[in-house]
């Protein structure tokens, strides 16, 4: 299966999902008031329209993906390689790390933090260079951003 | 007359000037290395807009994106790789003539066509601009409805190698939108209870996500080890240090019919920068005496690509100011920024905010002026920036980004969507679906949706109101043949590749 009949096959899913199940969660209370019947289509109207586009040109994409395969013309390599994959997950899994500490310990405890791990990880060798850049950065950000144009910063627990 | 004056002078006042200096600098720098791209740059902008006067805050934005492009040949000349996409072009012969040591020739070519580039599409943005504005004063909502349909589809077909993966990128922005308050009866939709949801996903922690982090996510595939070495050797001989009047009889041609062609892909939707830099120097190539010359080191073909590519950045405006529509990325993201500043762009600025439209006639003119004086007198220093590792500007990006993402509603909901947006981005580009029509898509649905009920009431349900009136009925039409162009051209590209057995 190429990647065109595989990005087909998942977006029909989302659109299927998004029409069958979520869609129907809008309220139809609207269509009880007086000035309601002023209104000849609702809410669902453009969610709807979404779907059905979303769902045609789906069907479009795996068309076109079966119509590659029978001329062996596609030369797309596939979505996951496990090499590139890994630094991509340990890269999200920090951000997501630093984005949950941050209530908890606020900026300035939590961005040297969150930074040290990311050049830790990308295996930066000149250490004291990057301790500096470590403390300076949150707080040139702090000092420019919440000092001088007011700009808030997330406050922890700790704050 | 007066608030011409008054606006102008605006521009000029002191601190405005430094501002606009200092963002030039960022622009250059930020577009001068590879990874971090002028959408990024303006985008980590915008939040920090919100704080600060309209004034200042569109002279920030536009002398960052104005100089952005430009910083984009630096690399592209000096390590082969282009700073931003719009420079993919400079790189064909830029990287020849810098191993051939006139990488001070390539580079001031660079500039001065940029420059040109830049102005040139700045006086056609002054002229055109208005005159489409009272054109589109008398739309209805059919007509609104039907330009929207068109802007969309035009997004969505000339985005991306692929006419359905730009096309679907665009119905998952539609779709995307749709989450908040429907525009009409101001109904709840797919909110699940999450208060934070009410208005929808929050336009700007959604364009971080999808530009900056979805490029860090990008870059760290290879670990960030994208270091290399700028080509910047100086030439014994002075005349391949600067352009020579030989160099200007070579190639003003080129420079001119690139300026041309760069403002009218400009003003088209969906194109953008990229395209029109090789688009120019395609021209450039066909048009000259002497094509075996590109692609071996002729400054004729990165003049050519320069022009073509920063004479979109005031064309791109065209649209925006005049008919609401973003153009390209850049543009989407200025959308936000006047919303941001209590303007809403479209046909009425020009009745109700000329002040802003001054504003953004005059600072591009002058940021045009700035980037060339800081490209002369500040390209050395330019040239080591190509330099600084990756690894090490990928977390102060994150950093940035979610400051940015928390500034606009100070809560972490949105720095919470901006990182899912950026897991989405990055999928996205895996797969080769261009992001720029999701964020396009999702800017232009709420107007859609408005205009496409508006007329729907008024007509009682008929869909005959956008066939009967003939600007919208014009409309259909170009979106029929634009379909119907590029349905035939892709055809038409599948039968010309050799059939395997």
């Amino acid at each position: 299966m190429n990647l065109a009949i595989r990005i087909g096959i998942a977006f029909l899913c989302i659109a299927a999902v998004f029409a069958f199940f979520i869609v129907p969660t809008v309220s139809e209370e609207w269509r009880k008031g007086s000035e309601a019947e002023f209104f000849v289509v609702g809410p669902k109207l453009l969610p709807y329209l979404s779907a059905a586009s979303m769902a045609l040109l789906s069907l479009l994409l795996i068309a076109s993906g079966l119509r590659e395969r029978r001329r062996k013309e596609s030369q797309e390599k596939g979505f996951w390689e496990w090499e590139k994959a890994t630094p991509v997950i340990v890269s999200i899994a920090i951000a997501a790390a630093y984005i949950l500490l941050l209530p908890l310990l606020g900026f300035l405890i939590a961005t040297p933090i969150c930074m040290a791990v990311y050049f830790w990880y990308y295996g930066l060798k000149r250490r004291l260079f990057f301790a500096i850049l470590v403390i300076a950065v949150p707080l040139i950000v702090y000092y420019c951003f919440y000092r001088l144009i007011s700009v808030p910063l997330p406050r922890g627990l700790l704050d | 007359m007066e608030l011409f004056l008054t606006e102008v002078a605006e521009v000029l006042a002191p601190g405005n000037l430094l501002l606009m200096v200092i963002s030039a600098i960022i622009g250059v720098i930020i577009g001068a290395i590879p990874g971090l791209t002028v959408n990024m740059a303006v985008a980590l902008a915008v939040p920090f807009t919100i704080y600060m006067p309209r004034a200042p805050s569109l002279i920030l934005l536009l002398a960052l994106y104005t100089s952005g492009v430009y910083g984009g040949s630096i690399s592209a000349i000096l390590i082969n790789t282009p700073g931003t996409p719009a420079a993919a072009a400079t790189t064909l012969d830029g990287y020849v003539l810098a191993k051939q040591g006139k990488a001070g020739k390539a580079l001031k070519m660079a500039l001065y066509s940029s420059f040109y580039g830049g102005m040139f599409s700045t006086f056609v943005l002054i002229l055109v601009a208005s005159q489409l504005a009272a054109f589109a004063l008398k739309f209805g909502p059919a007509e609104r409805t039907t330009l929207l349909f068109f802007a969309l589809t035009l997004v969505g077909l000339l985005a991306g190698e692929s006419m359905l993966r730009g096309l679907l990128a665009g119905s998952l922005g539609l779709m995307l939108a749709t989450v908040g308050s429907d525009p009409m009866l101001a109904l709840p939709r797919f909110t699940f209870g999450i208060l934070d949801l009410e208005d929808g996903f929050s336009y700007i922690p959604l364009l971080i996500g999808l530009f900056a982090i979805s490029e860090m996510l990008v870059q760290a595939e290879d670990r960030m080890r994208g270091v290399m070495r700028a080509e910047y050797r100086k030439s014994a001989r002075r005349e391949d240090s600067r352009v020579t009047r030989e160099d200007i009889r070579e190639s003003w041609k080129s420079i001119i019919r690139s300026g041309f062609l760069g403002t009218f892909i400009g003003i088209m939707p969906g194109i953008g920068a990229a395209v029109a830099c090789f688009f120019g120097y395609g021209e450039a190539k066909r048009a000259s005496k002497n094509p075996e010359k590109f692609g071996r080191g002729t400054v004729e073909g990165v003049a050519a690509a320069e022009s073509a590519n920063n004479a979109v950045t005031g064309a791109t405006l065209i649209p925006l100011l005049a008919l609401s529509i973003p153009g390209d990325t850049v543009t989407a993201i200025l959308y936000g920024a006047f919303l941001i500043q209590g303007v809403t762009v479209g046909p009425l600025i020009f009745q109700q905010h000329l002040d802003v439209v001054y504003i953004v006639y005059f600072t591009l003119i002058v940021a045009n002026l700035v980037m060339l004086g800081l490209g002369l007198a500040f390209l050395p220093m330019f040239v080591r920036v190509t330099e600084i590792p990756r690894s090490i500007l990928y977390p102060i990006v994150l950093v940035l980004c979610v400051v940015g993402s928390y500034a606009i509603r100070n809560n972490m909901f949105d720095v919470g969507v901006m990182l899912g947006f950026g897991v989405l981005g990055y999928v996205l580009r895996r797969l080769r679906i261009p992001v720029a029509p999701l964020l396009i898509a999702f800017i232009l649905t709420g107007p859609f949706e408005e205009a496409l009920r508006q007329s729907l009431v008024r007509s009682e349900g008929s869909l005959a109101v956008f066939f009967t009136r003939p600007i919208a009925l014009a409309f259909i039409v170009l979106t029929a043949l634009s379909l119907f162009v590029t349905i035939r051209r892709s055809v038409r590209a599948k039968e010309a590749l050799p059939q395997e057995v």
